[in-house]
């Protein structure tokens, strides 16, 4: 078949795409019509975005990248990529681990078989923790396990609280105490779809004392998805733990699905902490959503002057990849980077504000 | 009363017997039973010989090619012990490589469904535990993690394939393992569905191969020509072929059974059909009715209820109705009857020629010729027990291929099974499932092109010139901003529309079929309802209808042109040059008549874009230097325009393929041509489906049974049985039957005549 020909298919597809954009702009800003749509987004923010994609255009007209958003040229096995680094300094306090101890100790549901019910019966009877149950006969060795458990190392016993009320139970949460906070890797990417397409902003965000590190990889171009995956991988070491906000349902599985793409090792199968469920078992009450801008607004005390929409991120980047012009990536990296630090301080304050309130309980 | 005495009944009343135009006979046939292969497994030799099981010859040849490492493609008849001949290989298989999973891919979801039992039953018999799963869109989400890491054995069908191949990450455990691809009744993968299927059986090899598997193929299928190319299109591999069966069979009775039958009172053909199955249902034998629509598969039920009330009311009870449409349990439930033999009387429509368990029947009527000698014999397979006679009854219909085998039935029965065809290169169907296979894994054309083929890289550059797709050092890389596998549908390769009333969808049109059944103005057919076209939203592919019966139906006024694009090749034959090759063809769709009674109320204009698609196509351009085509009180366009339409309803004759895959012009002067009279036959889907590519090899065949056909037919001006088509867009109009008979001959008759 001739070039011609070869075209006109290729533009099929390209049109048929174009006949059901990803979101849908909704005239006048009707609130009525907004719930109905899952990707809607109101007029009157689309305008102002559009103004603000043009202006960011004209303003970095001519640039590069490495001019734009200033950051690092690597090399690995897998090719090129680009690392941009920025570091942030983070107040910030945790329950002790000797009082997340004591606490863990004294839930006798932590034995199997024991429900709400009997550990209340045993409370009255003035079994207040776990080392007055292993004097019951009948849990002596039940209980005795779970107090060895508890004595073991923090991925011992989170794993455990883990297995025994769930990963998105606010106990297992509070886990999070008992470990060193240099090993948390906060995670956050940006994609250019849910599924399937490559990613082209892998966040992570990790301590060194009290300084919050975080390095975004930026794909410059779709070729540098296999290097920055690997890279992100080289800071994951074995004993590290995933920090995310819905990353169990979408991060983590969408890295580990662009890994198996390229035939790259797997990631580890290490602790994952995902803020969403007990953020939204906190606050579900007080807030219209769960997104972590909107927690961020009302819990967390900061506020993003222009926030970009996710559904339009493909839409930016592609705009970048036809132009070459990085106006469109700065928004994107600037979303990615806040999210990130949003990611720990939503950790410590999750971590005060259940320790407070099931201490009390 | 038995078959033979039933038959002996019909012979001698003339209300029946002056209908019959041939009886064939096939006589019994033993089975041919071997003794048990050494390569199965101790447990299965076992309970083989516990049960007393002897392995008919086939059944041996396949667990014994699987064994010796080779594919297979199995075409063997309907109740010749399919399930086992594919599921024996599997526990040699699983005996050596217990980790080893298996893949059964059949064409729909009622199939996996009945065969799960099957498998179910086996393992319970032989104790040999392969976990079977069905995997498909009706899998609950929270049992799909479990069926991924544990089932041994997963059934599942085309389109779950195609969703679930871009998740290859959680299934890198199953296809690490998998060692055996089950493809059952391939013989539907043909045309254009059939290459796609090609192509994402290619995908799938292409993942398995990622994860270090290279299963062996296990296909079966109903006869074809051309089994061997056929599977090795299908699959990529050289496949041994299977095709003599050992299961035994009875005396078999074919009566072909001709309502139009010569001085004899003219009957209609689904009337006759009802008052044959209320007759073999009050003789005692259990039958099957096949026709060709839903809606005639109520009505022939209804009325063969009717006849049985008045001869034998009580059996009027055990006759129903079958089809696609019904409830998954209604339709099991019907099945479960029929084995069971509380149904005496099933009328269905070819829902049921799909290999679903139901037993071997006493008679099997079909009306009409179900369009391939494949269908024929399918159905015509229903009826049979192991070693009890059977009657098959195929009843004609008006149209020229019905008519031609009741004139032909020695050639009926000797006609070779159709050429399945599949057609990898086809350029839609290729650049789409190379953009689903670039989602799932890089594509790299200097490696991939033993998958896909040589031309992928031109593909590819189209497909990133248009940011679908982007370059890299590691291949191309979907990028496009919707999921693949929902932009590529795996059944068509056109635009969708979809017509609705008020909210309700009622259903789906391609832009071509919507141009022709669903204009503004027309009067739409659905499930015995109609409905009158409002108008169309173009930007959302949404075509309104209201429920309203107007009257009159409708049919709609178009204009073909053809463009020639390129001529691929070019040979002699006795009148001109026969060409195949690249054309554009542009439909125009401008006006509707309204009809009632046959006759036209009146012509309405109609305002719809063209519909241009580039196809292939195989057209004759006559000599000029011959002295005249056609003798000179003939018309010359009518003549042409007659040879297009006979040509093309003799076509499903040679090729597999149905009358309306395929378009046709004709006319006394085409200029591109430089003026020579033409007739062109073209496939009618985008990049075309090699049709045309079959026709071209075997024109003279084609031209010589088409003439055949044409001069047989009582008619004197030409009809529906002959050179009228049902589809043509300028009503019939001109068309000289003679003439139409010169222009054919003149193409078979040997050069020295002239």
């Amino acid at each position: 078949m001739s070039e011609a020909d070869l075209a006109v298919i290729g533009r099929r597809w390209q049109e048929r795409i174009e006949a059901s954009p990803e979101y849908s702009v909704i005239a006048n800003d009707n609130v009525f019509r907004l719930g109905f749509n899952q990707n809607a987004i109101k007029e009157s923010v689309y305008c102002n975005l559009q103004n603000l994609l043009n202006n960011l255009c004209l303003k970095y007209e001519g640039y590069s990248v490495l001019e734009a958003l200033p950051g690092e040229v690597f090399e690995n096995d897998e090719g090129e990529y680009y690392k941009i680094s920025s570091s942030h300094p983070c107040v910030f306090s945790s329950p002790g681990s000797h009082d997340i101890g004591l606490f863990l100790r004294q839930d006798l549901s932590l034995v199997r078989g024991i429900g709400k019910v009997t550990s209340k019966r045993f409370k009255e009877l003035g079994c207040c923790n776990l080392s007055d149950l292993v004097k019951w006969k009948r849990f002596h060795k039940s209980a005795g396990n779970v107090l060895d458990i508890l004595d073991d190392t923090p991925h011992s016993i989170s794993r455990f609280l883990f297995a025994r009320k769930g990963a998105a139970h606010p106990a297992s949460l509070l886990t999070s105490c008992l470990h060193h906070h240099e090993l948390f890797r906060f995670v956050d990417i940006e994609t250019l779809g849910m599924f399937g397409r490559p990613l082209i902003l892998i966040g992570l965000g990790f301590f060194k004392g009290v300084t919050l590190h975080i390095v975004q990889f930026l794909l410059r171009e779709i070729g540098e998805e296999a290097a920055a995956l690997s890279a992100f991988c080289d800071l994951i070491p074995d004993d590290a733990i995933f920090v995310s906000f819905n990353g169990k349902c979408f991060d983590i599985p969408y890295i580990s699905d662009r890994l198996a793409y390229y035939g790259l090792s797997p990631l580890p199968d290490i602790l994952h902490y995902d803020l969403l469920h007990p953020a939204r078992r906190l606050w579900k009450n007080d807030v219209c959503d769960c997104r972590l801008t909107t927690l961020e607004r009302h819990f967390l005390n900061c506020y993003r002057r222009e926030d970009l929409p996710g559904a339009l991120v493909p839409e930016w980047y592609a705009r970048y990849m036809e132009t070459e012009n990085p106006g469109p990536l700065i928004p994107v990296v600037e979303h990615n980077r806040q999210d990130v630090l949003t990611l720990a301080i939503l950790l410590f304050r999750l971590q005060q504000e259940w320790y407070e309130r099931l201490r009390v309980s | 009363m038995s078959v033979s005495a039933f038959l002996e009944l019909i012979l001698e009343n003339r209300r029946f017997s002056d209908y019959v135009a041939h009886i064939h006979h096939t006589p019994s046939k033993q089975a041919d039973i071997v003794p048990c292969p050494e390569s199965l497994p101790p447990g299965v030799k076992r309970w083989l010989d516990q049960k007393n099981i002897g392995l008919y010859s086939h059944q041996a040849e396949a667990v014994n090619t699987v064994f010796s490492g080779d594919d297979v493609i199995l075409c063997t008849p309907t109740a010749s012990g399919k399930t086992l001949s594919f599921f024996l290989p599997f526990l040699s298989i699983r005996h050596i490589d217990p980790d080893a999973t298996a893949l059964a891919i059949y064409p729909a979801k009622a199939l996996t469904r009945d065969q799960l039992r099957s498998i179910q039953d086996l393992e319970k018999e032989t104790g040999i535990r392969v976990d079977p799963a069905i995997y498909d869109g009706d899998t609950p989400q929270h049992d799909r993690p479990l069926i991924r890491s544990q089932a041994g054995m997963v059934l599942t069908n085309p389109y779950e394939i195609h969703q679930i191949l871009p998740w290859h990450r959680q299934w890198s455990s199953f296809f690490s393992r998998l060692r055996y691809i089950i493809l059952d009744e391939t013989h539907q993968y043909r045309g254009v569905f059939g290459s796609s299927m090609a192509l994402l059986i290619r995908r799938l090899l292409r993942i398995c191969g990622h994860y270090g598997s290279s299963p062996q193929f296990f296909l079966s299928s109903a006869t074809l020509a051309n089994p061997a190319l056929f599977a090795e299109q299908l699959c990529g591999r050289k496949m041994r072929v299977i095709d003599s069966s050992g299961a035994p069979a009875g005396d078999r009775y074919f009566i072909l059974y001709n309502p139009y039958q010569e001085r004899a009172v003219p009957r209609s053909v689904y009337s006759e059909s009802a008052r044959l199955l209320a007759a073999l249902v009050d003789s005692g034998l259990q039958s099957l009715c096949f026709t060709g629509s839903r809606r005639m598969t109520e009505l022939v039920s209804v009325w063969t209820k009717n006849a049985l009330f008045d001869i034998s009311p009580g059996k009027a009870g055990s006759v129903a109705a079958y089809r696609a449409g019904y409830l998954p349990s209604e339709r099991q439930e019907l099945e479960k009857n029929l084995k069971i033999g509380k149904i005496r009387g099933l009328v269905s429509t070819n829902a049921l020629e799909l290999g679903i368990d139901i037993g071997s029947l006493d008679a099997v009527i079909m009306t009409g010729y179900p369009g391939t000698m494949m269908s024929v014999w399918q159905q015509a397979g229903r009826a049979g027990r192991s070693t009890s006679d059977a009657l098959v009854l195929l009843i004609a219909m008006q149209n020229p291929i019905d008519q031609f085998f009741m004139r032909h039935p020695e050639g009926f029965f000797a006609r070779s099974h159709e050429h399945a065809i599949i057609d990898i290169k086809n350029p839609y169907v290729l650049s789409g499932q190379l953009l689903c296979a670039s989602s799932e894994l890089p594509v790299r054309p200097e490696e991939d092109n033993t998958w896909f083929g040589d031309d992928i890289s031109g593909h590819l550059k189209s497909l990133q010139s248009n940011g679908i797709v982007a370059g890299s050092a590691r291949g191309y890389i979907y990028t496009g901003r919707k999921r693949a596998s929902e932009l590529v549908s795996l059944s068509q390769i056109s635009d969708t529309w979809t017509v609705e009333s008020g909210k309700k969808v009622i259903e789906t049109l391609s832009l071509r079929q919507a141009c022709r059944e669903a204009h503004p103005g027309a009067v739409l057919h659905h499930q015995g309802m109609r409905y009158l076209i409002e108008g169309w939203d173009d930007e959302r592919h949404r075509i309104k209808a209201i429920n309203d019966d107007p009257g009159y139906y409708t049919k709609v006024n178009q204009q073909i042109s053809v463009r020639i694009l390129d001529r691929m090749a070019i040979r002699k034959v006795s009148s001109g040059d026969l060409v195949l090759g690249r054309v554009e063809v542009s439909e125009c769709y401008f006006g509707y008549r309204k009809i009632l009674d046959e006759k036209v109320l009146s012509s309405e204009p109609l305002s719809l874009n063209p519909v241009t698609f580039d196809t292939i196509s195989v057209w004759i351009e006559f000599s000029p230097l011959k002295p005249s085509l056609v003798s000179k009180d003939r018309d010359l366009a009518g003549s042409l325009h007659g040879a297009e339409h006979s040509l093309i309803a003799m076509m499903p004759y040679h090729v597999l393929c149905d009358r309306w895959d395929l378009g046709g012009l004709s006319s006394a002067s085409f200029p591109e041509s430089d003026g020579k009279p033409v007739i062109f036959i073209y496939d009618g889907y985008e990049g075309g489906i090699g049709l045309s590519e079959r026709a071209y090899k075997i024109y003279e065949d084609l031209c010589r049974s088409t003439e055949k056909m044409v001069h047989e037919c009582r008619c004197s001006n030409g009809c529906p049985a002959c050179i009228q088509s049902p589809k043509c867009g300028s009503d019939n109009q001109p068309l000289d039957k003679e003439g139409c008979i010169e222009v054919l001959g003149s193409i078979t008759v040997p050069e020295q005549n002239y």
